[in-house]
């Protein structure tokens, strides 16, 4: 049943909890801003695809199994989040940084090694070398 | 050797992979990313496909290996190997430049067709795996384009050169 109802306007919208079960949209909200109208959806989950076209379990079960790597290699805990991490970064100011920033820093750091196409030198490939393809 | 497929990773991925093994190492809730770059190195070393980095990565590297996430270095490190440019990569990246291909990406996709091994017995790889999703767009829009200038260089060039090949270029998640 579709009825229409007027929203109060003050900072914000206020849309009482009963019209938001009528209307079945569930936990999660997605808001969608048009010309002349907004409207509020439900959000569609969509499964995260992974590599090699492996289930959710079995992603979990190799991350799984890189965590124990990696916890292992420091030493059976956590690394400390207060030395440098990254481009003079300690995990923790890393943490703090926007994506947006973090690959700013990677960008900076990444130049440093980068040459131009002329002044690249090339190597020897041989006349039997397997061409990918 | 024959049969195995080799991949190159761009600098996005690696970074990825880094923040997620990082974020592993404590207990943190990974991205979607992160997930998907860490499965990339981790699976195709398992199925014996052969994984790569850009040597200008590697230089990173290795020169803050000290500093950069010691655990994450040596994991990643192991699983991956260096791709070098080989002969006729200049003349290639320039004519990728010439498509308005940015001088980085020039050089990965150029890197895919004529990147070689340490010992030189590979050319190019099959696949580029990236997070540059606009690169990668426009390499889908241009490829039937670029691969007739491909032709165009490579036909009268001696084995293997004759034979180089375009790269796929695909999001982690398409591997």
């Amino acid at each position: 049943m579709e009825e229409t109802i007027v929203l109060g306007e003050q900072k914000g919208l206020w849309i009482e909890e009963r019209w938001l079960r009528q209307a079945q949209l569930g936990g999660a909200l997605q808001v969608v801003v048009g010309e002349g109208e907004i409207r509020i959806l439900r959000v569609v989950s969509v499964s995260p695809r992974f590599p090699y076209g492996v289930t959710a379990d079995e992603a979990q079960k190799v991350l799984k199994e890189v965590r124990e790597e990696v916890i292992a290699l420091y030493g059976s805990q956590a690394p400390p989040g207060n030395q440098p991490y990254f481009g003079g970064v300690t995990w923790q100011e890393y943490q703090a940084l926007s994506d947006e920033q973090r690959r700013a820093l990677w960008d900076r750091v990444y130049a440093e090694f980068d040459t131009a196409i002329e002044d690249i030198e090339e190597h020897d490939v041989r006349p039997d070398a397997l061409v990918a393809g | 050797m024959s049969g195995q497929t080799h991949l190159l990773l761009d600098k996005n991925v690696v970074r990825r992979y880094f923040e997620g093994v990082s974020a592993l190492a404590r207990g943190l809730t990974l991205t979607e990313e992160e997930q998907q770059a860490i499965l990339v190195v981790h699976l195709a070393h398992r199925k014996g496909q052969r994984l790569f980095l850009p040597v200008e990565a590697f230089h990173l590297l290795q020169a803050h290996r000290h500093q950069i996430a010691p655990a994450e270095t040596l994991m990643f490190l192991k699983r991956v190997d260096v791709l070098y440019p080989g002969r006729y990569f200049k003349r290639w990246a320039r004519r990728l430049r010439e498509k308005t291909f940015t001088r980085e990406d020039a050089k990965v996709l150029a890197l895919g067709t004529f990147g070689t091994d340490e010992a030189g017995q590979i050319l190019g790889v099959h696949m580029i795996v990236t997070y540059d999703r606009p690169m990668r767009r426009k390499w889908k829009q241009e490829r039937g384009e670029i691969a007739e200038r491909l032709l165009e260089m490579t036909r009268d060039l001696q084995a293997p050169f004759a034979q180089a090949r375009l790269p796929d270029v695909r999001l982690p998640e398409d591997v």
